[in-house]
């Protein structure tokens, strides 16, 4: 089963390397992984989609909560939420093939954000079925080449105020079961 | 048949006469504009008129106005919407070459017209063309798409092209020069999409994916459309100051141009849908009486090129 995990980590070299050794150790592929900066600067949310069976992804995830760079993990999987991910793609295109192409482009609202004498550089930001969908209609056409983003994940409803993992202004970090994170 | 191009209004009208002249049906009839347009193209031996709504209504009208209605067929139907449907099955059965839209809301119109059970589609998109004499009245210009898409996309653009060079054909125009309007002439991603359009249908024109015609763009309008300025700029372009279509990026630009060319300008337009497997004339009660006239004259011209 597919998992999307939200996982915030101290922003400090070598913690991406830890988490994904978490989950290596358990023999568990990671399909995409993408960190950014959030809100909170010292703060990074690194987003993992990882395909294995709950048991061993579960295992994974306490691995990796018992991390001292982790504050809090969560599977998406149990609430709603948001999640999107960028692809760009160079599309061959030849005048024949340019209706084609850019009808893929308008069906899926992909921005057309670069042009050369032989390819169309499309850009999509959308939930990856979108972005599956899109690159199974333009494989036909002609990939030039394409970079995809990794999936960045967020959850839809508001945030437990009383259940803050990080304090606004404060550190050290706080874990939701209220236990004082490792500095 | 004569095949040099139509170059004013006037030619336009003399060319479209014929005997019989074809019939054309108007639907939801029932105002003074669309009676005076229909009675003033059929004196002009441009059509045959039939005229659908509240007959009582448009004999009433017609007498008020002093228009005379021997000649024209009047055929009843109590409501803008049904009005609209019997029309079209008018049309779609063969009964009249051209359909012209009244007193009715014109997506009341258009749904009838794509009716799929007695619509006229095409097989194409529908839209708009409308057609304005060059300021030294040595040729006419069309202008697409002012009236039926609002902000096409790609595919619809390649639509509108194709329409408009069939119906530049219709004028004797075999190889019409196409301009696609931008605001620049280079493509700039992702700012102005008009340009990226423009630039790839001059692609598909290039390797003849359009049919026969001579497309460039993007190209701002005065590129288009004077010689001079396009010499003074420095622009190679073989469409530049003798654009004989002008395709702009959506119905804002175009409704702009058609309004500026009439009421700045003060000249006399013509308009057609086209797409569809009659043309289709629809005025606005605030063209002026010459223009309807021109309209029907188009459309007539149109029909006589149908397939």
């Amino acid at each position: 089963m597919k998992h999307t995990l939200s996982c915030l980590v101290r922003n400090q070299p070598g913690v991406l390397a830890r988490v994904s050794a978490a989950f290596a150790s358990k023999g568990i592929n990671i399909e995409s992984l993408a960190v950014g900066e959030t809100e909170d600067t010292n703060v990074s949310r690194v987003t993992i989609v990882v395909v294995g069976d709950d048991r061993t992804v579960l295992e994974a995830e306490e691995q990796c909560k018992s991390l001292d760079v982790v504050i809090e993990l969560e599977d998406l999987a149990s609430e709603e939420y948001f999640a999107r991910e960028l692809l760009l793609i160079k599309v061959r295109i030849r005048p024949e093939t340019i209706p084609r192409v850019m009808q893929v482009a308008e069906l899926f609202q992909a921005r057309v954000i670069g042009l050369t004498d032989r390819a169309l550089t499309l850009e999509l930001a959308s939930d990856h079925k979108a972005i599956d969908a899109m690159l199974k209609m333009v494989r036909p056409l002609g990939i030039v080449s394409m970079a995809r983003s990794g999936q960045i994940a967020i959850p839809a409803g508001d945030e437990d105020e009383g259940e803050m993992a990080i304090e606004p202004e404060s550190h050290p970090y706080v874990w939701r079961t209220g236990r004082s994170g490792a500095s | 048949m004569n095949r040099n191009p139509i170059r004013t209004f006037g030619e336009l009208v003399a060319r479209a006469r014929r005997d019989p002249p074809p019939r054309m049906v108007v639907a939801a009839a029932g105002e003074s504009a669309a009676i005076r347009a229909a009675v003033a193209a059929h004196h002009q031996g441009l059509i045959r008129p039939i005229l659908v709504g509240e007959c009582e209504r448009i004999r009433r009208i017609a007498g008020q106005q002093d228009l005379c209605l021997d000649g024209v067929e009047l055929v009843e139907a109590p409501d803008p919407i049904t009005a609209s449907a019997v029309a079209v099955r008018l049309a779609h059965d063969g009964e009249a070459e051209l359909l012209m839209k009244g007193l009715v809301r014109t997506k009341d119109f258009l749904r009838a017209v794509l009716s799929p059970e007695f619509g006229l589609r095409g097989g194409g998109a529908l839209s708009h063309v409308a057609l304005f004499e060059s300021p030294d009245r040595s040729r006419l210009i069309l202008l697409t798409d002012s009236g039926i898409n609002i902000r096409p996309r790609f595919s619809r653009k390649v639509a509108i092209v194709r329409n408009a060079i069939a119906l530049a054909g219709a004028l004797g125009i075999d190889e019409p020069k196409v301009a696609v309007i931008a605001a620049v002439e280079t493509v700039e991603l992702p700012t102005m999409p008009a340009t990226l359009d423009a630039e790839l249908l001059r692609r598909m024109a290039e390797a003849g994916q359009l049919g026969r015609c001579v497309l460039d763009g993007p190209l701002s309008m005065d590129n288009a459309l004077d010689r001079c300025t396009a010499e003074v700029k420095g622009l190679v372009s073989p469409v530049a100051g003798q654009a004989d279509i002008v395709v702009v990026p959506d119905i804002e630009t175009g409704n702009a141009v058609y309004k500026t060319i009439r009421y700045v300008a003060g000249r006399d337009l013509a308009g057609v849908v086209v797409g569809a497997a009659n043309p289709v004339v629809t005025t606005s009660r605030s063209d002026s009486p010459q223009t309807k006239l021109y309209s029907i004259a188009l459309g007539v011209l149109m029909s006589l090129h149908s397939p």
